[in-house]
């Protein structure tokens, strides 16, 4: 029998989960803020080409109102969000946050916050999956079924004892000049770096197509990575929701900000309520079943504005999780005064796993050599004259590369998202507080990541490491999570809320554990998973 | 307020002496535009005025006060001028091709490049130390803190 599935947000679990219930024949309304972003600019440029055909570079690169560039008192980070994707992080009027001991970065764009991904797909092992209620082996043909769907590179290699390895693998991207060398300095001295520093490199698994695919075309690396694929190689979220408006059964609602659920006197959610961006007029959607993937954190108010509108309760949802990154630049010795090809991919090519502790305290590392890129915001941080200091950008420019570590993160009841009233409507409070062991196992995982990329030849500048703030990941996870034995505020193993039967939970806010990989691929194949199982 | 007349000179001030050429009118706009647009490249204090009024006159002064400014001043006026004046060049053809080239050829004369370099830094770093240190004690005072 055909189910009518409303479905909150189209990021990349809404996508994933309302294809597979179009594929089964389902009927999928979609609500969705769906703001979006600019068509992409002279899409057969490479970087430095895209700078003399544009008639205004500069707007493009650093921002109608200079936003992108990366002055000395910004306190940015090295590398933000370049203009051409700020549309992602907008804020809509109205929206009210406060957060503590935590960074969060919202979306209200089509496709969600991965519009912004760097494309990483790492599937969880066994014993990452250990506090999720099921197994590998229920998931692993979901993970087969997204990387038929959006293309995923990457090869039988070294990195596969961390992650497994799924069908449909396409061959990995063509490696820049320093990435080879890495990989080959690392073929050199592989048994000390195994043996010692329990650090294994391969090549990353990444959703960025090495062959056609579909209407997509294959990487041109035109080194544009980081301010969107203009050819659609790297996969974005908003390319399955094209595909789901292919489908009759499909509707789709933009412009809508979903505030709350109705709960009837049974129990069930009877419709849902939601205002357009732009007014407080009200809308209201009947629901036979309703699918949260608005992303945990706007999930979560949704379903805490709902109890509150219900009962009167102001409830606290815990276990709030994400992945502490610290960034760690190197120089590569070999690649000093090399010049640096423009036409490239931008993002990591090669990956680091880090043995450190038990199984699920792997650490993850997503190495990026920098090859097309704004300089200024290192030379910014130079302690030389700016002569001196572009000098070396372009000496060393070649020679740089950063790693990106990743730690995993475990559910704590200190770390929770509530509401508060304010006088305009609700306000979304975060607080986080990272573990008492965190320093230490930070100490000990990027000390690893130096001592290898030392014995590759790099040299890892002192004081340079920067550890990102809580949120900066935007791997938010936890707050609903799925459990074994019932509990209020928890869902099945199929995310089904144990609190409102026709309610599925369908993005990371059911995740009771954060490995220290992107779990956007994970949340695509969870999704596709409770799609299948659920209706 | 700096007007566009004083700004333009500025602007091809420092990129001489970030690039060794002039720029074009394209820079020259976009780097008044910025100044209209962020609110941060105003002077904060007595020091940012005498600073780049300092670096304003000659060239020689500017690589002193832009040396003292990479280690003592950092976050101060002419640094961000001059890191926003190095984001619109990059941005810009063609004066980012000059910023990719790699200079020399070999690693002998990029190594003899590097050494010339470093002295002339070091250098530029001591008189720009002796000049700017007490001027910005006598104009921020002992802590140097912002006004």
């Amino acid at each position: 029998m055909s189910a009518s599935v409303t479905v909150v947000g189209s990021g990349a679990s809404g996508v994933h989960f309302a294809l597979t219930l179009l594929k089964k024949g389902h009927k999928v309304v979609m609500l969705d803020a769906g703001r979006k972003g600019n068509a992409p600019v002279h899409p057969d440029s490479n970087f430095n080409e895209l700078k003399g055909r544009l008639d205004d570079p500069v707007s493009y690169f650093l921002g109608s109102r200079f936003e992108g560039a990366v002055l000395p008192d910004s306190g940015d980070e090295y590398y933000g969000i370049p203009p051409s994707k700020e549309y992602i992080f907008d804020h809509h009027r109205g929206f009210q946050y406060s957060a503590r001991g935590f960074a969060p970065l919202f979306s209200f764009a089509q496709g969600g916050l991965a519009e912004a991904w760097t494309a990483g797909c790492y599937p969880l092992n066994e014993s990452e999956l250990e506090l999720f209620p099921f197994s590998y082996r229920d998931i692993s043909a979901c993970y087969e079924e997204v990387a038929r769907r959006i293309g995923v590179t990457g090869a039988d290699d070294d990195l596969a004892r961390f992650m497994p390895l799924h069908g449909d693998l396409m061959p990995p991207l063509n490696l820049d000049r320093h990435s080879q060398l890495l990989l080959e300095s690392y073929s050199k001295h592989k048994s000390r770096i195994n043996d010692k520093f329990g650090a294994h490199l391969g090549r990353t698994r990444v959703a960025t197509l090495s062959r056609p695919l579909g209407s997509r075309k294959a990487c041109d690396y035109l080194g544009r990575c980081l301010w969107g694929c203009p050819i659609g190689a790297l996969y974005t979220p908003s390319q399955t929701l094209n595909e789901c408006r292919t489908y009759p059964g499909f509707q789709y609602h933009g412009d809508l900000n979903v505030d709350y659920f109705k709960i009837g006197r049974n129990g069930r959610i009877e419709s849902v309520i939601a205002h357009s961006l732009g007014s407080t007029t009200e809308s209201e959607f009947a629901v036979e079943n309703l699918a949260l993937a608005a992303g945990t954190l706007l999930s979560s108010k949704i379903v805490m504005q709902s109890i509150y509108r219900s009962t009167g309760e102001r409830v606290r949802l815990r276990g709030l999780m994400d992945n502490r990154q610290v960034l760690v630049p190197f120089v590569n010795l070999k690649m000093i005064g090399q010049p640096f090809s423009a036409e490239t991919y931008q993002y990591h090519l090669l990956g680091m796993g880090v043995r450190t502790g038990a199984a699920a305290d792997y650490v993850h590392g997503q190495i990026t050599t920098l090859k097309t890129a704004m300089l200024h915001p290192i030379m910014e941080r130079l302690p030389f004259d700016l002569r001196t200091a572009s000098f070396l950008t372009r000496t060393l420019h070649a020679a740089l590369g950063i790693v990106n570590v990743n730690f995993r993160d475990d559910r704590r009841d200190d770390n929770y998202v509530t509401l508060s009233d304010t006088s305009s409507g609700s306000r979304l409070e975060v607080s986080y507080a990272p573990a008492t062991d965190e320093p230490v196992r930070i100490r000990e995982g990027v000390g690893k990541v130096k001592q290898t990329l030392r014995t590759l030849g790099c040299v890892v500048p002192p004081g340079m490491a920067h550890v990102r703030p809580m949120g900066a990941s935007v791997h938010y996870a936890g707050t609903l999570p799925m459990t074994r034995e019932s509990a209020p505020l928890t869902t099945t193993e199929y995310c089904q809320s144990r609190d409102f039967k026709n309610l599925f939970l369908a993005d990371g806010s059911t995740f009771p554990f954060l490995p220290a990989k992107n779990i956007t691929f994970s949340l695509m194949a969870n999704a596709v998973r409770i799609a299948e199982a659920a209706f | 307020m700096t007007d566009s007349k004083e700004l333009q000179r500025e602007c091809r001030l420092f990129t001489r002496y970030l690039l060794g050429c002039a720029p074009d009118t394209y820079v020259e706009r976009k780097y008044i535009e910025a100044h209209e647009t962020l609110s941060n490249l105003a002077p904060a204090n007595r020091f940012d005025i005498f600073l780049m009024g300092a670096a304003r006159r000659h060239w020689i002064l500017l690589k002193l006060a832009d040396a003292y400014a990479g280690i003592f001043d950092n976050r101060g006026l002419l640094r961000r001028k001059l890191v926003l004046l190095f984001a619109i060049l990059e941005s810009s053809p063609p004066f980012f091709q000059k910023i990719d080239v790699v200079d020399g050829e070999g690693r002998f004369l990029l190594a003899c490049s590097a050494i010339i370099r470093g002295f002339i830094s070091v250098l530029s770093l001591i008189a720009g130390a002796i000049l700017f240190v007490p001027a910005s004690m006598i104009l921020r005072g002992p802590a140097g803190a912002k006004k």
